[in-house]
């Protein structure tokens, strides 16, 4: 065992409780604020990795316009979700017309497409967990989504190690295997099930199956595309800000593509 | 301007007692892609709109359809979910109701709610028990089967108690063991959200009773959808089982 794996679950060790207490104890008002931070973080490393050393007004505008979205979800109104994507949408494209005119940038609507891509992609993806929390027992399913992730990351790890030989995409995430992912998936629908059984008992554990079965290969996708796009932007973690775990970004990958779908399935196939 | 001459128009022939089965929450929170209990919450806030109307128009009694007796089968988180609603409801308006003139008032089974919502239904109900403006009524854990059953059962009891000889025992006097006797039978019953039943609500008490369906779901009744229901009792001729001619020769005096 080499020291960034101590590291990694000695991190855990001290994360998981505080993470817990947090969620499940503390109010929907400070849930929110959590996730709000989590988004800027998480926001922030993004804006490292696709810009390097970024002009400091271009990563306070990207900022402001991911902690925005957080905010105004928490009314739980997706007109007014919708209305604030496009006036962000448009603000954005403003700071950076105003940028060419001042000769502070020079045209670049490649950039500016990953600007209006990671907005997209943290704040509004990350805020459905405000909208999960607002549901009746809805602490109940943070925790199941974070279950359905982590579980499946510690089963992929050892699973991998041990049995793991065919690459599934090394272009994209080197070290992920075959044998890595088929642990992710009966790892993580075994916890969600004991779970669901327990703690979400109005659930059937048909749903509770369908849910975590789709929900770890959704949750993988967005795992890979994490990698995609630090792939693209030439560097292996997106931060250091959790020892042994890399960035934020690499911790919520796979629960940005999950949430959603969590989120859906039980308004429209549970509720 | 145009609901000013709406009101004096209409305000002689206000229905003195309305009831309402809110129908529709879920429904408007799927259509919002919300969860349930988002749409009870927006519910809540239709109960706070119809009560102030009701109030301002000068109806007497008000009586939501809550909570039935079958929706104990519905996942206990919601269920859970709708009592706090019912709590915080309590919490919020009890002030209001004491500047209006509110008395606030339950009928159903209370008995299988938990004791600390049971003591603060209680404690709201003795507080507004003097106020005269409005009766608002909330049907919680009712059914109309449940209560006639119950009538009569305490019927029973007094009459096996020698209170009456079988020629007493008239419409008139089962009616007053309901739990409803000291309100009038309602004059318009409301139900929202396109459904067309009475659902065990009231089923004694809305033998004369004019219905009013909409499709709009409870949680978009508003104000105007109110009125436009009000509007249309009004143009309704009641002859509670009579010929027109009668009514019009004031047979009902």
């Amino acid at each position: 065992m080499n020291a960034s794996h101590i590291h990694r679950w000695l991190t855990a060790v001290i994360a998981v409780p505080c993470l817990f207490l947090l969620i499940y104890y503390g109010s929907a008002h400070l849930f929110s604020v959590l996730i709000g931070l989590v988004v800027c973080v998480a926001a922030w490393e993004y804006e490292k990795i696709i810009h390097g050393h970024s002009q400091l007004t271009r990563r306070w505008e990207f900022l402001l316009t991911a902690l925005i979205i957080p905010i105004v979800t928490y009314h739980q109104d997706f007109r007014h979700l919708s209305a604030m994507i496009a006036l962000l949408f448009i603000f954005l494209i403003l700071c950076d017309l105003f940028r060419i005119r001042k000769n502070q940038g020079n045209p670049d609507i490649g950039l500016l497409t990953k600007y209006v891509l990671g907005m997209l992609y943290i704040p509004v993806l990350m805020s459905y967990f405000i909208l999960i929390r607002g549901f009746e027992n809805g602490h109940m399913w943070i925790f199941f989504i974070l279950l359905l992730a982590f579980s499946g990351d510690v089963a992929a790890f050892y699973t991998g190690k041990l049995f793991g030989k065919t690459k599934l995409m090394p272009s994209v995430s080197p070290n992920k295997t075959v044998a890595g992912v088929v642990g992710l998936v009966l790892g993580s629908v075994t916890a969600c099930l004991i779970f669901g059984y327990y703690f979400l008992p109005d659930i059937s554990i048909l749903h509770i199956l369908a849910m975590s079965f789709w929900g770890c290969i959704i949750g993988q996708l967005g795992d890979l595309f994490e990698s995609e796009i630090k792939r693209a932007g030439g560097i292996k973690d997106s931060g250091n800000i959790l020892p042994g775990h890399g960035g934020v970004l690499d911790r919520i990958d796979c629960l940005l593509f999950i949430a959603p779908f969590i989120y859906y399935y039980y308004v429209y196939i549970v509720g | 301007m145009q609901e000013k001459m709406f009101m004096t128009e209409t305000i002689h022939n206000i229905p003195e007692h309305i009831a309402i089965i809110m129908d529709g929450n879920g429904r408007w929170a799927k259509k919002h892609a919300l969860g349930r209990i988002s749409g009870h919450k927006k519910g809540a806030e239709a109960v706070r709109t119809a009560t102030r109307t009701c109030r301002e128009l000068g109806v007497k009694y008000l009586t939501l359809y809550a909570f039935s007796v079958d929706n104990w089968s519905r996942p206990e988180t919601e269920v859970n979910a709708l009592m706090k609603l019912l709590a915080d409801y309590l919490a919020s308006e009890l002030e209001e109701m004491q500047r209006t003139g509110i008395r606030f008032h339950i009928i159903g089974d209370i008995s299988r709610i938990k004791p600390a919502l049971q003591d603060k239904i209680e404690e709201v109900r003795r507080k507004t028990s003097d106020n005269k403006h409005m009766v608002l009524t909330l049907a919680l854990n009712y059914g109309g089967r449940d209560d006639i059953l119950q009538a009569t059962k305490q019927l029973w009891k007094d009459f096996q108690a020698g209170k009456y000889v079988m020629e007493d025992l008239t419409t008139d006097l089962l009616g007053r063991y309901l739990s409803t006797a000291d309100m009038p039978d309602p004059d318009l019953l409301i139900r929202t959200s396109g459904e067309y039943r009475l659902s065990n609500f009231l089923l004694w008490e809305s033998a004369y009773t004019e219905f009013y369906f909409t499709d709009v779901l409870w949680p978009d009744f508003g104000k105007e959808d109110l009125l436009t229901a009000i509007k249309a009792f009004q143009n309704r001729e009641r002859r509670f089982g009579k010929t027109s001619e009668q009514i019009k020769k004031g047979v009902l005096q």
